[in-house]
């Protein structure tokens, strides 16, 4: 449901001006109407770039200070503004020293062959005449020879290479095979040393940082608090339209109807002047959702498509309980719907309190996937349908007060004591005695009867779908949906425009019924097509008419009909690609069961395994399981999600494009 | 005579396990160019926001249950003991259209689920918010190779 509200219109004095704001905004229920933007060349410009930099702040915070908790509130805050430009220098001097320690790097490899050394020892030979050369050459390659016929010093050697030094008279060129290297400018503990110095730098950096985090992550929140309230302040105080040469202000409001009260008190204290308007077609109207307990649950994942327009039927009650149960199918588990809601009572307990109504949702899906799971027989990927059958005494007895026909038990009687593991060995064993139709007739009895190696199932086992009748059930799902989408089109239609606009989905809704209900219950043999051939024919005959002749009242005969017939094409093809889209119900609740099921047989069979074979098992078994619970439940909720938004809102006329309600009002 | 006995038995024998190992060689190939994509197009979003490496570790993985799906359909056709020396021409042939089936769709799902995330890795580490709409977009493609899945399934069921 969409709450009701009414546009105010203010017209104030331009002195009496921020008084009316600051009225409002104590009242926190006015949503203003936005006529202007803002934008980063308005007076509040400077503003905008100083949140951003308070929040780049906040998010960097974390990485240098790990163990500051959200609970510290310590008493001394200081300026935002000077919280943030001590941060952001200590972090310019901590990137200045990283990329020094980078430069310095290359040159400390470079020089640590050589040691350290007094560069003036060498001007002082060069004054000599003396020259010396620094060389490098592989082990291997290094001629003895070459320490005899030079003044050759071997400095050090490391990984295979040996650096040595070459000292010769400055008129005589060495000839030896090996690099020669540049005399590094610095040595290497000069060069350590102002590594060192730089990590320093960085190290005292970071500790200020550290301790100083609590107080400026305060002070920086502070300091976005407030910005934004300027920001918020401003641009709702830019909405109102000047008149007068500047004189007069008018500014325009949404209020929600139930508040009124309480702004006409307030304006009757107030020198503002104003008047009341209710919604007009066309207007940019704010919609506030208001749903039962169990439908507000599912309005974030209304809000994660569009809210609906504010004259259009709010359809988050209607698609929430299809939602739920379509989760529940694509789950398809009923120890997985268990631990859902077993986890949810957990986690309630241990986190804020904002999360509980998206756990109490992930709770009732969980009721939907236990039930849906028991449907189609699966729990933790164990099969349930298969769970062995034998007729016993007891069956045969069941089966007699069931009224299923002596000598049709005498026969099944013949079977007693056999153990079938699946439902269809026994069923085909059965029909081997009785007969095809016999069994189908009492099919459901004579299920009923066997008993099971669990006994816990036997009151309910006969209900369980095998994979055909889960297919048909998703498509059945699906029409339900699709009608059900279409009925409400019907009343989203007469509700904006009138009921004689929508006779054609009218018609289109009793054709689909007429044909479903009674060719379905042809196959199903629940209904004579033959006695009801008048009401048949004539409920089609309607329903054409309705079609064809009545889709749109004011268009003259040639144009509806020619409009019909376009409809006609798009809803036919239209309606059958959603109906079948409804098969990923069953394809997704059919995988993640024997995804189960075959993680159970992997571990089972390393139960095998000597001495370890059950640590094996309990691993596959749980690191299995999480994995399948994990993309299952993405799939569950993005499938489902897919449905509403595609196929229901389509058969329900949905436009959206409601704007949020965001009422004018002091952050806290 | 005898060869033609072989030969009659040998060829269901051979369709039956060249589709397992379709399932299982195309839906893996799938899943590691899937994922590698998603690994790639991390590792450049590490440069620009480091921050949040657990996102896109998340969604590089996305792009490997394809593998998972391509291993438990050979797993669930070779514990049903359909392949054996009696196998029939009929059984050869439903294992061996399974088995190119799943492996294919499993094979451009994932790659192309992989593509998804990649592109969604890269706009997060420009510093878009899209993690969310990535997951639901990523989940699109593998819907695909679910329901060749559940094909294999059945048909598996009924031969």
């Amino acid at each position: 449901m969409i709450t009701e509200v009414k546009k105010y219109t203010f017209i104030v004095h331009h002195s009496d001006y921020s008084s009316l704001l600051d009225s409002l905004r104590d009242l926190g229920v006015v949503h203003i109407v936005e006529k202007r933007k803002l934008d980063e060349n308005s007076p509040v410009g400077d503003d905008m770039k100083a949140l951003n930099k308070y929040r780049e702040a906040i998010r960097k915070l974390p990485a240098l200070a790990p163990d500051i908790s959200s609970e510290d509130k310590p008493a001394d805050l200081s300026d935002p503004r000077d919280a943030l430009n001590e941060f952001r220098e200590l972090l310019i001097e901590i990137e200045n020293a990283r990329h020094q320690i980078e430069i310095l790097n290359p040159e400390a490899v470079k020089a640590l062959p050589w040691g350290d050394f007094d560069k003036k020892t060498i001007s002082k030979l060069k004054e000599a005449g003396w020259r010396v050369r620094l060389y490098t050459c592989s082990e291997k390659k290094f001629d003895p020879k070459w320490e005899e016929s030079y003044h050759v010093e071997l400095i050090s050697k490391s990984k295979g290479r040996l650096y040595f030094a070459l000292v010769h008279k400055d008129e005589t060129e060495p000839d030896i095979k090996a690099d020669e290297v540049d005399i590094p400018e610095r040595t290497i503990s000069t060069i350590n040393a102002q590594k060192e110095e730089n990590e320093n730098r960085i190290r005292e950096a970071e500790s200020v940082i550290k301790q100083k985090a609590p107080v400026w992550k305060a002070s920086l929140n502070k300091g976005v608090e407030e910005t934004m309230s300027r920001l918020e302040y401003f641009e709702a105080a830019e909405q109102a339209d000047k008149y007068a040469e500047g004189n007069l202000y008018v500014l325009e409001g949404w209020i929600p109807v139930s508040e009124e009260q309480r702004l006409q008190i307030l304006l009757g204290k107030s020198d503002c002047y104003s008047f009341v308007s209710e919604p007009e077609p066309g207007e940019k109207i704010p919609v506030i959702l208001k749903n039962s307990r169990f439908a507000t649950l599912f309005e974030p994942i209304t809000k994660l498509f569009s809210l609906p327009e504010y004259r259009e039927l709010d359809l988050t009650p209607f698609f929430a309980p299809f939602f739920m149960l379509f989760f529940g199918f694509c789950l398809g588990d009923a120890g997985y719907g268990l631990i859902f809601i077993l986890a949810g009572f957990i986690v309630k307990r241990k986190v804020d309190k904002k999360y509980k109504p998206v756990i109490t949702l992930a709770q009732y899906f969980g009721v939907a996937a236990l039930i849906m799971g028991l449907v189609s027989g699966s729990f933790f990927g164990i099969n349930l349908i298969d769970s062995g059958y034998t007729i016993t005494e007891q069956s045969v007895r069941y089966m007699n007060n069931a009224g299923i026909p002596d000598n049709t038990v005498s026969m099944i009687d013949q079977a007693k004591g056999i153990h079938f593991e699946s439902r269809k060995s026994f069923s085909d064993g059965i029909i081997q005695i009785v007969g095809d139709d016999n069994f189908n007739k009492h099919k459901r009895l004579i299920l009923r009867s066997a008993e099971s190696d669990i006994p816990f199932l036997n009151t309910f086992r006969h209900l369980m779908l095998d994979s055909l009748n889960l297919f048909y059930l998703s498509m059945i799902l699906g029409a339900l949906q699709i009608i059900f989408g279409m009925i409400l089109k019907v009343v989203n239609i007469s509700k904006q425009k009138g009921f004689r606009y929508s006779l054609s989905t009218v018609g289109w809704i009793v054709l689909i019924l007429t044909i479903s209900v009674f060719q379905g219950g042809k196959m199903l043999d629940l209904v004579n097509i033959e006695n009801l051939r008048l009401l048949y024919t004539s409920l089609i005959v309607i329903a054409v008419g309705l079609i064809f002749l009545f889709n749109n009242p004011n268009k003259n005969i040639f144009i509806k009909l020619g409009l019909a017939l376009w409809d006609s094409y798009g809803i036919i093809t239209g309606v059958f690609g959603d109906l079948l889209s409804y098969i990923r119900l069953f394809a997704l609740g059919i995988s993640s069961s024997i995804l189960g099921f075959v993680f159970n047989e992997i571990s089972a069979q390393l139960l095998s395994v000597k001495y370890v074979g059950w640590l094996f098992f309990i691993i596959v078994l749980l690191i299995g399981h999480s994995l399948n619970i994990a993309i299952a439940t993405l799939g569950s909720f993005v499938h489902p999600m897919r449905l509403t938004f595609v196929e229901f809102y389509k058969n329900a006329g949905f436009s959206g494009g409601g704007i949020e309600y965001k009422p004018f009002k002091i952050k806290k | 005579m005898e060869t033609a006995n072989v030969l009659t038995n040998s060829v269901p024998l051979i369709l039956a396990y060249v589709g397992l190992a379709l399932m299982i060689l195309l839906s893996g190939i799938g899943s590691a160019i899937g994922v590698s994509m998603g690994g790639n197009a991390t590792l450049g979003a590490m440069k620009k926001n480091p921050d949040i490496f657990g996102n896109y570790m998340l969604l590089s993985a996305l792009p490997g249950t394809q593998g998972l799906y391509g291993f438990a359909g050979f797993f669930v056709v070779n514990s049903s003991g359909v392949i054996s020396d009696q196998i029939t021409m009929l059984q050869g042939a439903a294992i061996f259209a399974a088995g190119l089936a799943l492996g294919l769709v499993s094979l451009i799902s994932a790659s192309q689920q992989g593509r998804v995330c990649a592109s969604g890795i890269a706009s997060m580490g420009q510093g878009n918010n899209v993690f969310a709409n990535t997951m639901i977009l990523a989940v699109f493609p593998e819907l695909y190779a679910i329901i060749a899945f559940a094909a294999t399934f059945l048909i598996n069921s009924s031969i």
